[in-house]
């Protein structure tokens, strides 16, 4: 891919250093580089494809050890005794280690409630206990089937109705009533908004637990030099990871360096909430030698962080004309025995999808309720799939009474650029109008009502997403670091790192854009903390929008060095100069014929190679022009929001109940698509996610535990299930975006599971009212129910779901 | 299956196994003869077991490449199936696939065709899997399976799999031939993956329609697997009779009665893909839906 | 007790000794002998991570038992690309971005590398059938499909320019 774009170094030049952002990144849409929006190669692709990416389990160290963890059988016990007199006396064993090798100290993104190893009681089937490190994995895991542990069992809460029950046992003894976190708000007068609504509608709305399913399972390799360890760890977000495992082992946070390896998919299941690097860092220190633990595809599912299950109770009310005025929420979110980040998922599950509508008056209520199963946390929509479930379904069943097309009312009621949510949600750039006009267009919406297929059904449905979040503390920035190299390429420098989006592949079109460099002659690092600048990571749809910023203004930084130094070099002002196809151009001289041409690697080496030479490193920073939520989470979360409509057609079997989506169209606003294919990637990626939420995904249950933890059970969807796909992309543009874009690496994931089911409601007039929407569940609501099976009813109380614990 | 089975915590590790390859039926059943040994042939089952950490037979006695293990055989009256043939194979064969559809059907819907080119008939069978395919379709076939020991052989029902020792081998599956002059078979494997994607069947029904040279019903059959004691055949006494004397082959009376036979005798479980209720309405779906296909297969005179 | 094992790797010989004869041909492969291309994902023979290529058929590394192997052929995905440049399938794999992470990447691949060994014209049910038989959780399979049509078309351009 040759790419160079004219005159960047002339634009670059003229500007100063670190301008405020509107007016510096505002480009004229008609002018971007030939590089953005362009279907440029991945960075990574040959690595890929010939299988020398090095992944978590990929990594080999001379003497390293292999690690194996014992996890518990029981969902609620304590711990009488521990034995690892046979583990350590097995030939290959190098360490055993249990609660009393840790700091004894809990860790937690927000509320610290885990230990590394437990201490005197577990939560939940799968809760650390012990571990070992051994010459080699099998070694290492009959080790740890020689570890006996004594158990008292205790009594267990494994629904979210028997954790709230009166005198319901404790899962932390601190949090009474097993209430982990709980906030409200009333904003601008549900009781009379409701008062003044022609039409109100009400249900009640449950999800479920659904797991990444990455396929390649968390690991770290930990290695100890002296008094610091060094984790070479496929985690989303280095430096926050640090951070945590730095408490967790009891460390000042200059002893750990996190080192990010390839990413086999993250979709926040790898952002640092489980023990598997803190156990390892503790493997390696008592064993001396380096040690790798990967969760076996078991443990992934026993011991991972899946999406939290949320109950729903919606109330929506509207005017007879179809004008939204407002919305009453109360929900309960399925924290499992530790916190993790689901404190911050409950509030994206409560505020978020206010911002998509112009609602008179929003209240909700929100409990995160501990239980004595896997602990839930971040996910790939991180709450949003669950209440534009939930509160989809209410607003298909008021287009319905409304007599309104969903298409047509979400038209009525959508935001705009230049709306403010309740939630102070500012809006910049937003074409969710277009998006709804464009996905009605792309299912042939109005040809399909017109025309009627029996036992087809259709529907719509929409969703908004942040592009970063200011989630923890005062900060959501990046910063890098573009070197020029005296061989003439850039060296990015960014701590984000690559989970498998194409992160490093945009980067670099937006370095090589700045410079007018070619893609292939720019490098972005992987994140380390040791090496490369601060960053939080991939994670709330942020890396484009809020590191694309960044990126942008270190290389355009470097670009000015380069002229400058160019400049000097050449006698010429910086003003004549610019950058294009690898060289620094200059119009002929004065009294001269032939125009200039210098090999930008050429003024790099003449810039160091004099006295007090210098080299040339652009700095850059942006951080999200956005406020830090309060406590009630008010607070306008991003700078950018991105905005999808879906619809979809699906074809119900009466005499089954099975589902087949048959077609789904998806119109997604990410401002400029910088990369087509990879846009393309994410959103196509996010709907199979979805619909393995809706469809798909589920378990076995019994005493607190999935009873086959792996794929045979868990159906991922396959190439076989997937639909017709039609994916577009808006015609939009973020002013304080990089060349326009904003994120989109969550948003077409949010709204499928309500689509899937407002459309089989279409088709066979059976409302789901708790996922997954399996066939069982439409055939009874078809059919009429034996008594005592399950049936499709508007309390979920009544609602035996197997795919849930019992 | 993996199954989180909590009475396997203290089972204790497992030691690496030794591995024998005999090159003879007699040699291999020699071997197993002489105690703690275990049958591999496609070796899938073994390791499937060895990664949920079962207990193993300390020796395993490779059967997968024995001589003449992986033939097809014609005869007059029957089919016979070496147990070494790969459910790849079975798939593909274009004969069998003409006198039993239903076999080769259930053999092609196991998994995927990675897993099939590994699977061999004989494990598929010996796994003694009540939501197994093949088994399925075999039991509504009738099929015999030739068993051997070291001294002496002696023939099986699909549904006595239970009873094969570990000193036994399964050698061969025979399934019956109809002379061209005593009418038509029709037979459908039918299987309900109900969440649309491969997985171990919901409910999975073999049916076999045979039909006089006039084209009046003389036979039926039907197994149900995925149900607890499965494959299950049903009792469909007196409805061949019934339905024969009904002129124009089968009516849909009969195979309504058919399929509520199958779902009151059999006894499904819940699990992730149904509950107990579900399944047995689906039995009775699926029950309907392979006869009606089986019945045509019959009456095209074609077998498909 | 450690036993000899013979086979051909990768068009070599080899000959190893192994402690366990029912150990999965995945973990020699990762572990003895350190060709990581192939990956684990799940260890039961559900994702197709582990993709191997035996005896010129696609089967998961995980189930086969290693000493099952004796006298056979085993191709991996370190065999794929030489001198020469990349596989046409990998280049499909490239040219398509008919990958994310790229964890179940090299499965893909050696499982329309084994199709295209067996036919070299399938039709679009076969590619279907095949990319079934994996799984991706990044991609939702569009751009893997469309790397598999891609990596026919490259086969037979590859094909034409031999002769």
């Amino acid at each position: 891919m040759s790419t160079a774009h004219a005159s960047a170094g002339r634009a670059a030049a003229a500007d100063a250093p670190q301008a405020p952002v509107a007016p510096e990144l505002s480009l004229d849409r008609a002018v971007l580089p030939p590089v953005i929006g362009t279907a440029v190669q991945r960075v990574d692709a040959v690595e890929k494809v010939t299988g020398r990416s090095a992944f978590a389990g990929d990594v080999r160290i001379p003497r390293m050890l292999h690690g194996a963890v014992v996890r518990s059988p029981h969902a609620h016990a304590r711990i009488v005794s521990v034995d690892t007199t046979l583990a350590e006396r097995l030939p290959g064993v190098h360490a055993v280690v249990t609660g009393a090798d840790t700091a004894r100290i809990k860790w937690g993104a927000f509320r610290p409630d885990l230990y590394p190893l437990a201490l005197d009681r577990v939560r939940y089937v799968g809760d650390e206990v012990a571990a070992v490190a051994a010459t080699d994995p099998e070694t290492a895991r009959r080790a740890a089937e020689l570890i006996r542990v004594e158990y008292e069992v205790l009594p267990a809460v494994l629904t979210l109705d028997e954790a709230l029950a009166e005198g319901a046992p404790l899962v932390h003894d601190d949090a009474v009533g097993n209430l982990a976190h709980e906030f409200g708000y009333d904003r601008g007068g549900a009781d009379a908004w409701f008062e003044r609504s022609d039409v109100i509608v009400e249900g009640v709305w449950q999800t479920t637990r659904q797991w990444h399913g990455s396929i390649e399972t968390i690991g770290c390799t930990a290695e100890w030099s002296q008094d610091r360890v060094t984790l070479w760890v496929n985690t989303q977000t280095p430096f926050l990871a640090r951070q945590r495992y730095a408490t967790a082992l009891g460390l000042p946070l200059r002893a750990v360096r996190v080192v990010q390896t390839e990413v086999g998919g993250g979709f926040g299941g790898k952002s640092g909430d489980d023990n598997t690097s803190v156990i390892c860092a503790i493997l390696a220190r008592k064993s001396g030698r380096p040690v790798q633990l990967v969760n076996t595809r078991e443990e992934e599912f026993l011991a991972g962080r899946p999406r939290i299950p949320m109950r729903y109770r919606v109330r929506l009310g509207f005017t007879s004309d179809g004008l939204v005025t407002a919305k009453d929420i109360d929900l309960i979110a399925d924290n499992g025995a530790y916190t993790g980040k689901a404190q911050a998922v409950l509030g994206a599950a409560t505020v978020r999808h206010d911002a998509l509508f112009n609602y008179r008056a929003v209240r909700a209520h929100s409990r995160l309720i501990y239980t004595n199963l896997v602990p839930t946390g971040a996910f790939r929509g991180f709450g949003n799939p669950s209440a534009d479930w939930a509160v989809g379904q209410a607003w298909d069943l008021a287009a319905a009474r409304l007599g309104i097309e969903p298409p047509d009312l979400f038209l009525l009621n959508a935001v705009e650029a230049g709306s403010v949510s309740a939630h102070n949600h500012r809006i910049s750039s937003c074409e969710l109008k277009q998006c709804i006009r464009r996905a009605a267009e792309a299912i042939g919406w109005y040809e399909k009502r017109a025309a009627p297929t029996p036992n087809r059904g259709l529907a719509m449905g929409v969703s908004v997403h942040v592009s970063g979040r200011r989630s923890f503390g005062d900060y959501d920035g990046s910063s890098a670091m573009v070197r020029l190299t005296e061989d003439g390429r850039a060296a990015v420098i960014v701590g984000e790192g690559e989970i498998g989006t194409g992160a490093r592949t945009t980067l670099a079109q937006i370095t090589a854009a700045e410079l007018g460099l070619a893609v292939a002659d720019v490098t972005v690092s992987r994140p380390d903390t040791d090496l490369t600048t601060h960053a939080l990571g991939a994670l709330a749809s942020r890396v484009t929008y809020v590191a694309g910023n960044a990126v942008r203004r270190a290389a355009k930084h470097a670009c000015e060095q380069l002229l400058g130094a160019a400049s000097r070099q050449l006698g010429r002002p910086a003003a004549e100069l610019w950058v294009e196809d690898g060289m620094v151009h200059a119009p002929p001289a004065a009294g001269e014929d032939t125009p200039v041409h210098v090999p930008v690697g050429v003024v790099v080496r003449a810039e160091l190679y004099r006295p007090n030479g210098q080299p040339i490193v652009g700095i850059g920073s942006f951080d999200n022009p956005s406020e830090f939520p309060d406590q009630a989470r008010f607070g306008n979360e991003s700078g950018a929001y991105n905005f999808v409509a879906e619809a979809a057609e699906v074809e119900v079997d009466p005499a089954t109940g099975a589902v087949t989506v048959l077609e789904l169209a998806a119109a997604v606003d990410c401002g400029t698509v910088l990369n087509p294919p990879l846009a393309q990637g994410q959103v196509e990626g996010a709907i199979a996610q979805g619909l393995g939420m809706a469809i798909t995904e589920r378990f076995d249950w019994a005493d607190g535990a999935p009873t086959r933890p792996n794929f045979v059970d868990y159906k991922l969807p396959t190439a076989g299930v997937m639909p017709t796909l039609h994916v577009e992309f808006a015609d939009s543009y973020e002013p304080t975006g990089p060349y326009g874009a904003k994120g989109v690496g969550e948003i077409a994931l949010d709204p499928v599971p309500s689509i899937v089911a407002s459309a089989v409601a279409d088709a066979v007039g059976v409302r789901i009212h708790e996922l997954p929407i399996t066939a069982e569940k439409i055939y009874w609501g078809i059919h009429r129910p034996e008594p005592g099976a399950p049936g499709a009813a508007d309390d979920p109380a009544e609602f035996p779901e197997q795919g849930n614990p019992r | 299956m993996t199954t989180l089975d909590r009475a396997l915590e203290h089972t204790g590790p497992l030691e690496p196994s030794m591995l024998l390859t005999p090159h003879s039926l007699d040699e291999a059943l020699r071997l197993l003869a002489a105690g703690d040994a275990a049958v591999v042939a496609g070796g899938v089952g073994h390791t499937l077991r060895r990664h949920d950490r079962r207990p193993c037979p300390a020796t395993l006695v490779s059967v997968g490449r024995l001589p003449g293990f992986d033939t097809v055989t014609w005869t007059d009256t029957e089919v016979v199936i070496g147990a070494g043939v790969r459910l790849s194979a079975l798939e593909a064969d274009v004969r069998l696939a003409a006198a039993w559809p239903m076999v080769t059907e259930a053999a092609g819907s196991v998994a995927t065709a990675r897993i099939r080119r590994m699977v061999t008939l004989g494990g598929n069978i010996a796994a003694d899997d009540d939501s197994h395919d093949p088994p399925v379709a075999l039991a509504a076939a009738g099929a015999r399976l030739t068993v051997r020991d070291a001294l002496s052989g002696r023939t099986l029902a699909i549904g006595d799999i239970g009873g094969l020792r570990r000193d036994e081998l399964i050698q061969d599956v025979r399934l019956p031939l109809t002379a061209p002059d005593q009418g038509t078979v029709g037979s459908s494997f039918q299987k309900f993956l109900v969440r649309g994607l491969w997985e171990y069947a919901c409910v999975n029904v073999g049916a076999v329609v045979r039909l006089d040279a006039r084209g009046a019903v003389r036979d039926l059959s039907l197994a149900v697997g995925s149900v607890t004691g499965g494959p299950v055949p049903v009792d469909l006494a007196g409805l061949a009779e019934e339905a024969g004397e009904a002129a124009g082959g089968i009516d849909d009376r009969v195979i309504d009665e058919a399929a509520r036979r199958a779902a009151e005798q059999t006894s499904p479980y819940g699990d992730v893909r149904g509950s107990a209720a579900y399944k047995t309405r689906m039995i009775a779906e699926f029950a309907r839906r392979a006869l009606t296909t089986a019945a045509l297969r019959a009456a095209e005179g074609t077998g498909r | 007790m450690a036993v000899p094992l013979r086979f051909r790797l990768n068009h070599e010989d080899v000959e190893i000794h192994v402690h366990d004869p029912a150990a999965t041909l995945l973990d020699l492969l990762r572990g003895d002998l350190g060709l990581t291309g192939t990956k684990s994902g799940c260890a039961i023979g559900y994702c197709g991570a582990c993709t191997v290529i035996v005896d010129g058929e696609a089967v998961p590394a995980c189930l086969q038992m290693v000493g099952l192997l004796e006298g056979r052929e085993v191709r991996t995905v370190e065999d794929l690309a030489g001198p020469g440049g990349l596989d046409p399938v990998q280049d499909a794999f490239v040219t398509c971005a008919g990958m994310q992470c790229g964890f179940c990447t090299p499965g893909h691949v050696m499982a329309v590398r084994a199709l295209l060994d067996r036919d070299p014209d399938p039709g679009e049910e076969e590619l279907r059938r095949t990319v079934d038989g994996n799984y991706c959780r990044c991609t939702g399979y569009v751009k893997i499909l469309d790397s598999a049509r891609e990596a026919v078309a490259l086969e037979r351009a590859r094909a034409q320019e031999v002769r």
